[in-house]
């Protein structure tokens, strides 16, 4: 059962690239980072680490440890998105995997193993521009069409170590997983002059490299938790594939850092905050310097509400906002997305029961801009999570 | 079932509907609409878009005609003409089989029996012909004869009864003469589509030798610049019963085989394409592609010279065609469709068996205006598959792509009339035109 479980995941981590929606400002750089957050950690504005209760995430792999049984999570996230650029507007949708995850508790040891897949940049876009251009003798609409599939993500498997009652410690290593394939196609409309096919010429790449996170949880007080990590990228490399020409392409990934704190107000009220920083420099790879924007700072801050029950169950409401710097400048301006976000967790087994099962709902409505871009988009996620023995 | 055994059923079952509900929703955002279409320079790609036209010279050699594909025979239709074009004389060559030796009538009691008593007392040959395809203004006089000898359905010519292998038999006249004629008759394309010419009771007994009807009759249009096509041809009797000798009971002689001869033949084509046709003409040629491009100068000025064709470059492929039109009487009076089709054993034509159609729509449509007149219309033959594949065998030895090409009608026989096309030698010979997209490569900074 759980060997099919695991099959199962790593097939939908495969083709998730394939289902990932789109973003104008994933054309630039590495693409549009896609943080593996879970429908709890979106809906309070979060970084992922430092949550109350405990949590299966790839950014705090030392939350894991207070997870007692075994658990399978799995992340979907559609999204659709409005655009402007230069007053000319694009709507687009489309879904995603961001995260999925297991997570086995060793009690013996007081550990949890945990596998996660993770995405990290979203590849997939596609964009035309029209022309005219003089076939046969007459001037014909032309149409060049740029399509990227694919993306970055992250194969992990951790260990989350429970250390006392208040503090735990996780370590995690991975490789990169992921490739993208771009295609160029010239459409030439030559009407009744000639019959002519569509020009098509691609390159696609696989990606690898090392990654290794280090995280830790600790409740200072039985009030708060503070919760932090660092994610460290060892270089980026993209290996042309099949008849692709070239040699392989290596990209500095910065390290990450998160940092997350949740108090407890009230007994069913909680503030949570977070932040993140990276330092996207590539000195020696292949990024154009001029689309690196140096200083990612990312904030959220967000309310969880857990006063809606129903028998031994409970609904907690979520809200926050957030505000994210993106690492690749569009038009020479460096983008922010700022977004408001809202959620509900459906807890559907009591406590007692000794299943999980739930589903964490988010919603955020958000903004993305930089020179003559922008877009506004509604962003849900769903995160399914089922636990037994 | 206990109390907690009831919570614990309906908590599954809350759970499987939330579960499915969500699951609906979020997969309902799984369809994709991802391609935003934008002015500006978020393609950065530069691409280039160029044609270029071959003369035959460059692309091909060896072009010949050959016939004989088909006979008159298996046309659906056939044609009688007299001096149609100032040229054209056609007719109709139909035999039977033996008379029908009985009749189903009925008896004095009501109950069918076959009559093998018969007496034939009239007879008719009733010809009907397409009128919409008949080239003529006005009623036109139609003459039946009885053809005097055998005559072979697959090889019959305008000077040939019989033309097989160690069988060469002439008419005493050419143009399947002499007959013994039977009768004329005037008719009027206004008046319907089918004409009867009465037979007399000693030809109807000259038919029933079993060699006369199998010799069967011959069709002429006796007007001038007339040309018929004909639709169908039945020959009539007309018969007492013995149980009901006041009954006219009428019988239908069975058509054994049915053809037309014309004349004159068209001369072989010199210097032309030719398809079509019956017999059918098929043009032949052999495929040599350059592997290089070194002009014209638009091309050089916008991707250099000499280019190297590849076959990703390659967005059209197109072998360019100059109608010409054929001798009036031969001339399209109805749509031709022509197939490209590769020639599978060159040195076996013009027998060589041929590979399947190239073209995708299985022929291209050729009307009659282009064929016409002045003719010189441009016909284009979509071959971008196939131009593609000879690229790309040359460096890709598993290829093997055959370089011999025939034109021809895409159904063989198909008319009297062809489609020809200006030749090599004609400043409007065939021409090859190539349409080329070059671009960057692709990268993935």
């Amino acid at each position: 059962m759980k060997r099919a479980i695991l099959f199962a995941l790593v097939g939908l981590a495969i083709s998730s690239s394939g289902l990932a929606g789109q973003s104008l400002f994933g054309t630039q750089g590495l693409g549009l980072p896609a943080e593996p957050l879970d429908g709890r950690a979106r809906a309070l504005g979060s970084m992922g680490v430092g949550l109350l209760g405990p949590s299966l995430s790839p950014l705090d792999i030392a939350a894991a440890a207070r997870i007692y049984l075994p658990t399978a999570q799995l992340t979907l996230q559609p999204q659709w998105i409005d655009g402007e650029l230069n007053g000319q507007s694009l709507t687009t949708k489309g879904t995603r995997f961001p995260q999925m995850s297991l997570a086995y508790p060793l009690l013996g040891v007081g550990g949890t193993a945990v596998l996660h897949i993770g995405t990290n940049f979203d590849q997939r876009w596609e964009v035309e521009t029209s022309s005219d251009e003089e076939v046969l003798g007459s001037v014909v609409p032309v149409t060049d069409r740029l399509a990227s599939d694919g993306g970055i993500s992250t194969f992990q498997l951790g260990w989350a170590q429970r250390l006392g009652d208040r503090l735990s410690l996780g370590v995690g290593v991975g490789s990169r997983i992921g490739s993208v394939t771009r295609t160029f196609t010239r459409i030439v409309d030559a009407g009744d002059l000639a019959t002519i096919i569509p020009y098509v010429t691609s390159g696609e790449w696989r990606y690898s490299g090392l990654t290794a996170s280090l995280g830790f949880q600790w409740d200072p007080l039985p009030q708060l938790r503070l919760g932090g990590s660092a994610a460290w990228s060892g270089t980026l490399e993209a290996e042309p594939r099949g008849e692709t020409e070239g040699s392989s392409t290596d990209f500095d990934v910065p390290t990450e850092f998160r940092l997350g704190a949740s108090g407890i107000l009230t007994p069913r009220l909680a503030l949570h905050v977070g932040f993140s920083f990276a330092d996207w420099q590539d000195p020696e790879g292949s990024l154009d310097p001029g689309t690196l924007v140096g200083s990612v700072k990312s904030f959220g801050i967000g309310m969880e509400w857990a006063c809606p029950t129903v028998g031994p169950r409970n609904f907690p409401i979520r809200l926050g906002m957030k505000r994210s710097d993106l690492p690749f400048t569009f038009e020479g301006e460096t983008p922010s997305e700022n977004v408001f976000t809202g959620g509900i967790g459906l807890n559907l087994m009591p406590p007692q029961s000794g299943l999980i099962g739930a589903i964490d709902l988010a919603f955020e409505r958000g903004t993305r801009e930089a020179a003559s871009l922008s877009e506004s988009f509604w962003r849900a996620s769903v995160t399914f999570r089922v636990g037994s023995f | 079932m206990t109390p907690s055994m009831h919570r614990a059923n309906g908590l599954k079952r809350s759970a499987l509907a939330v579960l499915l509900t969500t699951g609906v929703w979020a997969v309902g955002g799984c369809q994709e609409e991802i391609t935003a279409t934008l002015d500006g320079d978020l393609v950065p790609v530069d691409a280039v878009t160029v044609d270029v036209t071959l003369p035959f010279s460059e692309f091909a050699r060896d072009l010949e005609g050959w016939g004989g594909y088909g006979r008159p025979h298996e046309l659906s239709q056939d044609i009688v003409a007299r001096s149609f074009e100032g040229s054209l004389d056609a007719r109709v060559l139909n035999g039977f089989y033996p008379y029908p030796v009985y009749a189903t009538v009925k008896d004095s009691t009501g109950v069918f029996v076959a009559d093998s008593a018969l007496t034939f007392v009239g007879g008719r040959v009733v010809v009907r012909f397409d009128t919409i395809s008949a080239v003529h203004d006005g009623p036109v006089e139609i003459a039946v004869g009885a053809l005097p000898r055998e005559w072979d359905y697959r090889s019959v010519g305008w000077d040939v009864a019989v033309d097989s292998v160690g069988d060469r038999q002439l008419w005493d006249e050419a143009g399947a003469g002499p007959v013994i004629p039977l009768g004329t008759v005037i008719w009027d394309p206004a008046e319907g589509d089918s004409a009867v010419i009465e037979v007399d009771s000693a030809h109807i007994a000259l038919f029933a030798d079993t060699a006369a009807a199998e010799a069967g009759v011959r069709l002429d249009v006796v007007t001038e610049g007339a040309r018929l096509d004909l639709a169908g041809m039945t020959y009539q009797l007309d018969t007492r019963p013995s149980v009901h000798p006041d009954t006219l009971v009428t019988l239908f002689v069975t058509n054994r085989w049915r053809s037309f001869i014309y004349d004159p033949v068209p001369d072989p084509p010199a210097g032309e394409i030719r398809v079509g046709g019956v017999p059918a003409w098929r043009s032949v040629f052999t495929f040599e592609m350059p592997d290089s491009l070194y002009g014209p100068t638009e091309l050089c000025e916008a991707v250099g010279c000499p280019l190297a064709l590849t076959g990703q470059s390659l967005i059209s492929a197109s072998l360019i065609l100059t109608s010409r039109a054929p001798p009036a009487a031969f001339q399209p009076v109805d749509s031709l469709f022509m197939d490209v089709r590769p020639v599978l054993e060159p040195s076996r034509l013009p027998k060589s068996p041929l590979g399947s159609s190239l073209l995708l729509t299985g022929g291209v449509l050729l009307a009659p205006e282009d064929f016409q007149g002045e003719a010189g219309a441009e016909i284009e033959i979509p071959l971008g598959s196939y131009v593609e594949g000879l690229i790309l065998e040359k460096t890709d030895p598993d290829l093997d792509i055959p370089k011999t090409l025939a034109l021809l009608s895409s159904f063989e026989p198909l008319s009297l009339y062809f489609g020809a096309f200006e030749g090599p030698d004609s400043p409007d010979g065939p021409k090859l035109r190539l349409i080329l997209t070059f671009a960057d490569e692709i990268g993935i900074r």
